[in-house]
Parts: structure tokens; sequence; C-alpha cells
């Protein structure tokens, strides 16, 4: 017990002159030092190419014309392997001269929810676990237009319901956004017409811009998302629709895949009460500038200062 | 089964599949779809009571909700928009005008995915003659032209009472109660429909009679601003008419059943385990 | 063989090694709950964030909760650092190296719960410079990367620097090591005001934006970290050689004092601003203590309880007779580190979800997995100070003279008090 015949305590024998221990020590740490390097070799050597180039994959904005073509080739062929069908990825940029707003009308919807299921099916959601980018409030008349007295699980037997009303939310493709301001590695931007996108291949999954969205408008893939193949839309962008993997983030993209080719967007063609409008901000022609013309618009959460293209209002 | 002769066998066997098929037959036949009856069989029986096989008469209350469960599949949890042609009414199964007032607001996947060519168009090429290219009007499966069976212009009683012989079915449910047929149709020509003023014009263009009263809603229909939208914000605006979805004759749209409520949080597990 | 190199074998043999069977009792038990979290986290890593409780309405929870709280303790070094080097006291300044080295664990915890919530952990590497491609200077998380890796670097270098000095036998130096560490405190209020703005930035979530929040992060902070130091201290005086004077367990029980009195005066503020104006905000703190229009509230309890611990023991470390009682002592350090635990952890996180931007409850609550994760990094991050301060006790605190940082002769060894070996029980928090 004792050294230098004081007592010492039993736990720890502290030693005057430190001591290398010669040999031993200095083996095991070499041993050690060389089994965690062939290691690492061994893991980067056993990944398959496919997986060193989905590892390596570079963000979407640094991607030149050539890389961007290759992308969806392999973006494709991937999801061919995966789900036996023929994918088209796109990569159609914005177009010129145009940003897109959309208005609801929320004195007409009826809370029937087929917007978000025709939303579901046209972009490739999750069916299992549930992913749905409209989120359906049913609000109380005699308290307007109020959170706290919201109920997104309704299921009356049939809709509308005396007494309330309907309150469709989705992104609303702020130009303001917050959340592409939190995300630390800008996997998701807000580009020239407005949309704001997600790098699928670049989201790292920390969900800060799900914290920063203040309408709920972001969803995660808890897991790896589950679609049968026969609901599979094979016509996607890689910004948008195209399948995505576990562990990012996705949300409404204005259907860009039909948008940026001059189609409405789903939820607004099947919406069976022409509840939604669609159409380019930058034209006075279009719909959606005929609306902020003739009737009232509002923002949802205005105070928060972030500039929806989002327009609700009442129509009748 | 050892042991058991092959004739023993194809003896059972041949006997199960007798008793499944006298299940089975009889079932089909009881639920085939039913065809309606062609327009000579109609005109032949002109004087009797409507032969369309859609006879059990329509639903008493003018005013939705409707009495019946709507005759609509409820979807399955998750499933794809209701798929039933829109508009159309020789779907025999609905009698009731709150079901087919329902289907007209129905899309189907076709429709959301059919192809459209969004090129952008011009200001003047819009402009054209055909200025709100309309679908054809959703009239009931035989039903029009209407001088096949209203041949004789001089015969129209304009007296406002309930129909007994013809359309039964149709119960008037808009506008002001002195309101009846006459108000939009054309007794001397029933292809046409007539005008406040006075003008004939075809079904092609009944937004201009829906117009007179709503103008406001013309106005804006006009606009691309009321109704649903379907084809391109980019190109050559596709227009309906107010009757492809608005019912003419009961345009109070009835209420739908709503699609599955979202899963709650709580709800949703991993895969692995249920 | 170059000096390093005989400094890093020497400093691995001297972290294993332990005259106490005790000693490598606690670590198999460390390293158990490190296996419980490792298995943990591999079923979370193959199915994936799906395991935890997390779900779009409530996106962050325990992990981000735990992380909060470890960047509070690694900023708590400050409490010993300012007295010791600012103001040159000595029984505080002998001690202070125990303060850098829980700095440098609580800093490698806060990375390592980040780790476990991020839902595709292969592509970190997106954050960081020059590989990847960091939203720097508009992201608050890529500014927290960089000040967390600064401070834990500066703190790592000055921990490193004394322990190699001592390890040589000579004190370490003054030029070198006093500027760092001069540096290092207004980078830990940096890293804690870093990760306050986090939150605070988010106008979309009332509970937290609020300015106040950064200053209650800090304050909290230098409650909570320093509660592990008085508790580490007492055990580490009993079983090692290290002196650890009763002067500088009050002064620092004295300083968290007067941290807490400000963290309950912030407190109050808030709840004042909240529960006068009666704005919608309310709806949240009622989520916390409960009385909301949303029924039971499953956190009140906690919130209740972290409450009145850090009110008690707040009055337990102001009034000089208890906060000089070593057992009332203890039980104030325990009460101040739960309460505080609860406070940025539960307590924060999850009313800033509930209700949800669209007004919706979902009543989160953490799952098995997410505790097995934790209780590995918690496991992690208690055998890296285990480890390191072993290695202290030996290179350092094993020559009084070195311990005493300034070359003056020590004060003898007091004599350890017979049957206190046996009480050393207790472990580090």
């Amino acid at each position: 017990m004792s050294v230098d015949g004081k007592r010492r305590l039993p736990v720890l024998q502290p030693t005057p002159e430190p001591q290398a221990p010669e040999g031993a020590s200095r083996r095991a740490f070499l041993k050690l030092m060389g089994a965690a390097a062939a290691t690492g070799m061994t893991s980067l050597t056993a990944c398959t190419a496919e997986q060193r180039e989905r590892f390596f994959r570079k963000h979407f904005k640094e991607l030149s014309a050539d890389e961007l073509k290759r992308r969806l080739s392999i973006l494709e062929a991937e999801y061919e392997k995966e789900y036996g069908k023929k994918f088209r990825v796109g990569a159609e940029p914005p177009i010129d001269g145009v940003v897109f707003a959309y208005g609801l009308d929320i004195s007409r919807c009826i809370g029937c929810r087929r917007c978000v299921y025709a939303c579901v099916d046209e972009n490739n959601q999750s069916r299992d676990p549930q992913i749905h980018y409209i989120t359906v409030l049913e609000m109380e008349k005699k308290h307007g237009v109020d959170l706290h007295h919201a109920n997104e699980y309704y299921e009356p037997e049939q809709v509308p319901r005396e007494g309330h009303f309907y309150f469709p939310v989705a992104c609303q493709q702020c130009d303001n956004p917050p959340c592409t301001k939190v995300c630390p590695v800008g996997a998701t931007w807000k580009e020239a017409d407005g949309v704001v996108v997600i790098d699928y291949d670049w989201c790292i999954g920390c969900r800060y811009c799900m914290a920063a969205c203040p309408y709920g408008a972001r969803h995660f893939n808890w897991t790896s998302p589950s679609i049968p193949k026969d609901e599979l839309n094979t016509n996607t962008h890689i910004l948008g629709n195209r399948p995505r993997i576990q562990g990012v983030v996705e949300k409404c993209h204005f259907c860009l895949q039909r948008t940026r080719n001059g189609r409405y967007p789903a939820c607004v063609e099947v919406c069976p009460v022409g509840a939604r409008k669609f159409g380019n901000l930058l034209d006075p022609e279009s719909e959606i500038r005929q609306v902020i013309e003739t009737k009232r618009i509002f923002i949802f959460k205005d105070d928060l200062n972030t500039h929806p293209k989002f327009f609700y209002f009442y129509g009748l | 089964m050892t042991g058991v002769s092959p004739r023993l066998t194809f003896r059972r066997a041949f006997i199960g599949a007798g008793v499944l098929l006298a299940i089975a037959v009889p079932l089909l036949l009881f639920f085939a779809p039913k065809h309606s009856a062609s327009p000579d069989q109609r005109a032949a029986g002109q004087g009797q009571a409507a032969t369309v096989p859609s006879t059990p008469p329509p639903a008493a209350a003018p005013a939705p909700p409707a009495t019946k469960p709507p005759a609509t599949k409820p979807p399955a949890a998750g499933a794809a928009p209701a798929t039933t042609t829109k508009g159309a009414d020789e779907d025999p199964t609905l009698h009731d005008l709150a079901a087919r007032s329902r289907r007209r607001l129905e899309t189907t996947q076709a429709e959301l995915h059919q192809q459209f060519d969004c090129k952008p168009v011009r200001k003047d090429e819009s402009a054209s003659a055909d200025q709100y290219p309309v679908p054809n009007p959703p009239f009931t499966e035989g039903i029009f032209p209407c001088t096949r069976c209203h041949d004789r212009p001089d015969d129209h009683n304009e007296t406002k009472r309930t129909l007994t012989l013809q359309h039964t079915d149709i119960k008037l449910v808009h506008g002001p109660r002195e309101q009846w047929c006459y108000g939009c149709h054309n007794p001397t020509n029933r292809d046409m429909l007539r005008l406040a003023g006075g003008r004939l014009i075809s079904f092609d263009d009944s937004y201009e009679l829906c117009g007179q009263c709503h103008g406001p809603k013309l106005r804006d229909w006009r606009l691309g601003i009321h109704g649903r939208r379907v084809g391109c914000w980019n190109g050559k605006r596709q227009y309906l008419l107010c009757v492809n979805c608005h019912s003419p004759h009961a345009p109070h749209f009835p209420k739908l059943q709503p699609k599955p409520r979202p899963k709650k949080p709580t709800e949703i597990h991993a895969r692995g385990d249920r | 063989m170059p000096t390093p190199l005989k400094f890093i074998i020497a400093s691995a043999a001297a972290a294993l090694k332990s005259r106490s069977r005790l000693y490598y009792v606690w670590l198999a038990f460390l390293l158990a709950l490190i296996a419980i979290g490792a298995h943990a986290y591999a079923q979370q890593y193959r199915d994936g964030l799906i395991r935890t409780a997390m779900r779009d309405d409530v996106s962050w929870g325990f992990y981000i909760g735990n992380f909060t709280f470890m960047v509070g303790v690694a900023a708590a070094a400050v409490v010993l650092v300012i007295p010791a080097y600012v103001y040159n006291w000595k029984p505080i300044k002998e001690i202070a190296l125990i303060g850098e080295l829980l700095a440098i664990t609580a800093i490698i915890m806060c990375t390592l719960f980040v780790t476990v919530d991020i839902g595709n952990p292969l592509r970190i590497w997106h954050m960081f410079p020059l590989v990847g491609r960091p939203n720097f200077p508009v992201s608050l998380l890529a500014w927290d990367v960089v000040v967390l890796t600064a401070y834990l670097v500066l703190n790592a270098v000055i921990a490193t620097h004394i322990m190699y000095k001592s390890y040589q036998n000579k004190p370490y130096n003054r030029r070198f090591a006093v500027p760092l560490i001069l540096i290092s405190i207004p980078t830990a209020v940096g890293i804690h005001t870093v990760t306050a703005f986090l939150l605070a930035g988010l106008p979309s979530r009332s509970y937290w934006n609020a300015a106040i929040l950064a200053p209650r992060f800090l304050t909290s902070a230098f409650c909570s970290g320093p509660a592990i130091i008085l508790i580490l201290l007492q055990i580490l005086r009993r079983t090692t050689r290290i002196k650890v004077s009763n002067d500088a367990l009050f002064k620092i029980a004295e300083l968290m004092a007067y941290a807490m009195f400000v963290n309950l005066f912030l407190f109050g503020a808030e709840i004042f601003r909240d529960y006068y104006s009666s704005t919608r905000e309310i709806i949240h703190y009622q989520y916390l203590f409960g009385g909301g229009p949303y029924g039971h509230s499953p956190i009140a309890g906690y919130a209740w309880f972290s409450l009145l611990a850090s009110i008690v023991s707040f009055l337990i470390f102001l009034i000089p007779k208890t906060r000089k009682n070593l057992v009332a002592l203890n039980i104030g350090a325990v009460l101040i580190y739960f309460g505080v635990y609860i406070e940025k952890g539960v307590a924060l996180v999850i009313p800033g979800f509930t209700p949800s931007t669209l007004g919706q409850i979902y009543k989160y609550a953490p799952s098995s997995i997410e505790l097995r994760v934790s209780i590995g990094v918690f496991g992690i991050g208690a055998l890296l100070f285990t480890l390191m301060v072993n290695v202290a006790t030996k290179f350092l605190f094993a020559n009084p003279k070195l311990q005493n940082h300034d070359g003056h002769e020590a004060e003898p060894a007091a004599e350890p008090a017979a049957g206190n070996a046996e009480e050393s029980a207790a472990q580090p928090a």
C-alpha cells in the first residue's frame, strides 16, 4: 500500500515521476492504430461505386449542365432498379418572367380533402408512414380563422359541417422564408419563380427548417418512404416529386413537374368546388392577379412578415 | 389423401364446382349493371310511366343533404380519389339528384393525368371566335335532341304544374318559387334555351343564360377565377360550362363525404411494429 | 521515441490504471451503458428516427433538449475560469483544470447528441467548411458548428498543454496558456449565446422567440455546470490526493447562487410578460405548467418540480449557513442539477412545439430508444471524463507544486481521515 512509507489511499496511487511503460503499451497502441486504419480502408473499398457516388454527390447548385444530366440519368436508373418502372426525372428551370402565386377561397372550401389525396398521388408521397403536404383545418365560424379552435382530424360523415368552415394550409412559398435561412447546409432555397425547393441529395435531416416553418408545411421522412408500385407517378422533377429517401425533409413545391410545363398543380385541378386558383403573379392578366384585384385577400400569419405567395380570400 | 380413388376425387370436385356456380350465377345476374332503355322504347312508351330503369321515385326533400347515403363507395384509407365519370348520368344505380350532383364534382385519375400542350398564348390568339371553349353539355344519355320527342312546336302547356308523364325525376330547386321550366327552356323549340329578352341560345352557350341572374359569377368565370380550373395556367384557358359542375335544376352543391382524416402522430409507427 | 508520443502512451496507461477495483467496476458499468446506447442507436440508424417519439408536430425532442443542457454545462467552465485566472483566486485556481476537462467532455457529448438526432448522419460532412457547403453566416446551426469547435479546440489545447507540461514535471507556460484561457471565457459565453439564438431566432415559435432567451440560457448554464463540479470535487477530494479547499467549494456555490437569482428573475420576467399581457403565447406556458384548454399536460409535474428545485437550491446556496454545510450543499447541488436539466431539456424544447404551428397538440414523451441512446451518450461522456480526470490526478495533482500553478511551496498534504477511503462509493454525476 505504501511506496514511500506514508499512508496512501487505495484508489489512486500518484506517481511522482510518471514512467512510460516500455514495450507492452506501445505495442498495444500501435496494434490499435493499425486495426483502425485497416477498418477504415476496408469500409471504403467495400462500398460499391454507386454508394461512393451517392456519398460524394455535390450540391444541386454546384452541378454543371453535364453533371446535372448525368445526375438525372443516374436517378432514373436508380428508380428503375428500385421500382421496376421507367421514370422521367426532369430538371425544368424556372420560366423567365414567372413568379407563381396561389389563391384559396375559404368561402368555398368544403373540407373534402380531395386536394390532399390528389397531391399524395401526384407527388409520390409515402403512404406508410403517411405524409400529407396539405393540412385542412376545420375551424368554427363563430371564431373565424383561429388556430386555437382548429381541428386537423375532423371526420364527420359529410362536409361541410354546420357552423364550420375549412382552411387548407400547405407551403406558402414565402418570399422571406424563415426556413431557408436556418438550413445549416443550404439544402433548401428559393428559386427564381418563387418556389422554395429542397435538394434531397444534400439535406442532412437536422429538421431545423421544420422548427422554423410557421405553417407546419414541412414534413420529414422518419423512416424509408413506402409507395405502392402501381400508384407511383413516374413523371417527376429532381427538386420536386421524385421519390425521396429516409431522413430528408419534403414539402409542397407547387407541382414543379406540372407548373414549370405550364400546367396547374394537381390540387387546383381536383378541387370540386373551384376554391383554388393559381397563376403567374407577374402577369396582370393572370387569374391570381384578377383575384387579388377583385377579391379581398389576406395573408396567414402576416405578422411574421414571411410574405407568402399564398393568398386566402373570400370569394362569396 | 391416400386411399381415395381418383374417381371419387373427381366427383367431389364436380359437385363442388356445381355448388359454386349455383351460388355465383344468381349473384352475378342480380348485381349485373342494367342498360338504359333506347329512345325508341321511350317514344313508344309515351303516355305511360317512364321506363327508364332509374324508376324509384327521387328524394322527396328538395334541398340537400340527401336522405339516402351516397351511392359511391367510401374510399379506403389513403386510397386514390373516387373514380366515377363526371357529369354523365348513365349510371342507373344513382337515383337521386344529390347523388348525381355529387358525381359532377368528382374527378377521375385519368382527368388529372390527361395531357395538355401548355404553350404560352399571345393575347390576340386567345381572342378567337371560340373564346370560351367549353365541353359538350352533360346531358343524360339519350335526352338530346329534345325535339325527337317534342316535335310539335305548338304543343306546349305553360301552366305551372308537377309533371307526371316524363321528367318526373327532375325537382326544380333553383331560384324564386315562381320559377318554372319555361323560365329557361324554350317552349316552342326545346333544343334551345330562352334568355329573358326572348333571344334563343344553344345549350352550348348556357353560361349566358346563367349569367343573366348570376352576373358577377359570369364575370368571374370569364376571367377564369370562378370555378374549377383544369389544364394550363400558361396556355389556352380551358373552360367548363356552369352545368358541368352545377346541376341546372338543383345547383346547390350537395355535401360530400370527406376523404379520410390524416393519421395522428400517435398513429404513425415504424413498419416493423404494429 | 519523441516525447509527445511518450506522453500519449503514458496518458493512455495512466487513464486505465487504478489501484481500486471500484474504478474498474465503474468503467465496466460505463461500458455497459455505452453498449446499451450503441445497440439502441444501431436500431435507430437502420429504421430511421421513426423509432423515436418525434413526429412532424414535435420534430425536436429529447436529443436536442440534452444537447442544449450539455452546451450549458460546457459554458459553465467559465464559473471556475473567471475566479481562477481573472481574479487569481488560489483555491479555485488549483482546480480550474477540472472545469476545462468537464467542458471538453460536455462539448463532445453535445456533438454526439446532435449526431444521433440527424436523419442522415453520413451527410454530416455537408456542414463542414471546405469540404461541405455550410450556410454560414446566415444559419445559426452553422455558427454553432464553428463556435463549438473553437471552444473544444481551445479547451483541448489548454488542457493538453497543462497536462503535457506536468508530465514533464514543469509548470505550464503562462504566456501561452493564459491568453487562451482568457479567450475561452467569451467563447464560452459565445457557445451558449449561439445556441440560444438558434431557438430565439425562429419567429414561428413564440415560446422561444424572445430576446430574454439568451440571458436565461447563460444564467441557467452557470448554475448547472458547476453543480456537477461541486459534487465531483468532493469525490475526488476523498479518493485522490487532489487538494480541494472548502473555500473553493463555497465560493463556487456562492457564484451559483447569484447565477440562479438572475435565472429566477429572468424567468419571472418572462412569466409576467406572458401572463399579464395574456396574448396567445401563454398557451405554451399553459402546456408547460398546466391549466390550458388542452387538458392534462404530461410535463406539468416535471415543470413544477424544476421550478421548486431551483428556488430551494437558490435559498440553500444563498444562506451562508446552509451553503457551508456540506450535506445541504450537496442536496442543493443535486436539486439544481435536475432543476436546470428539466428547465433546459423538457421544459424548453417541448412547449416550443406544443401546440404546433397549426394549433394541434401532440403529447410527446421520449421513446425507449431515445432514452437508451441518451444513456449511451452520457456513458461516453462519463467515461471520457473519468479517464481524463484520472490522467490529471496522476500528472498534475500528484505534484502539489504544479497544482498551485505558481511555483510556491504547497501546503502540507492533509492526512486523509480514517475510513473516508471506503466512502468513495458515490460516483461522478
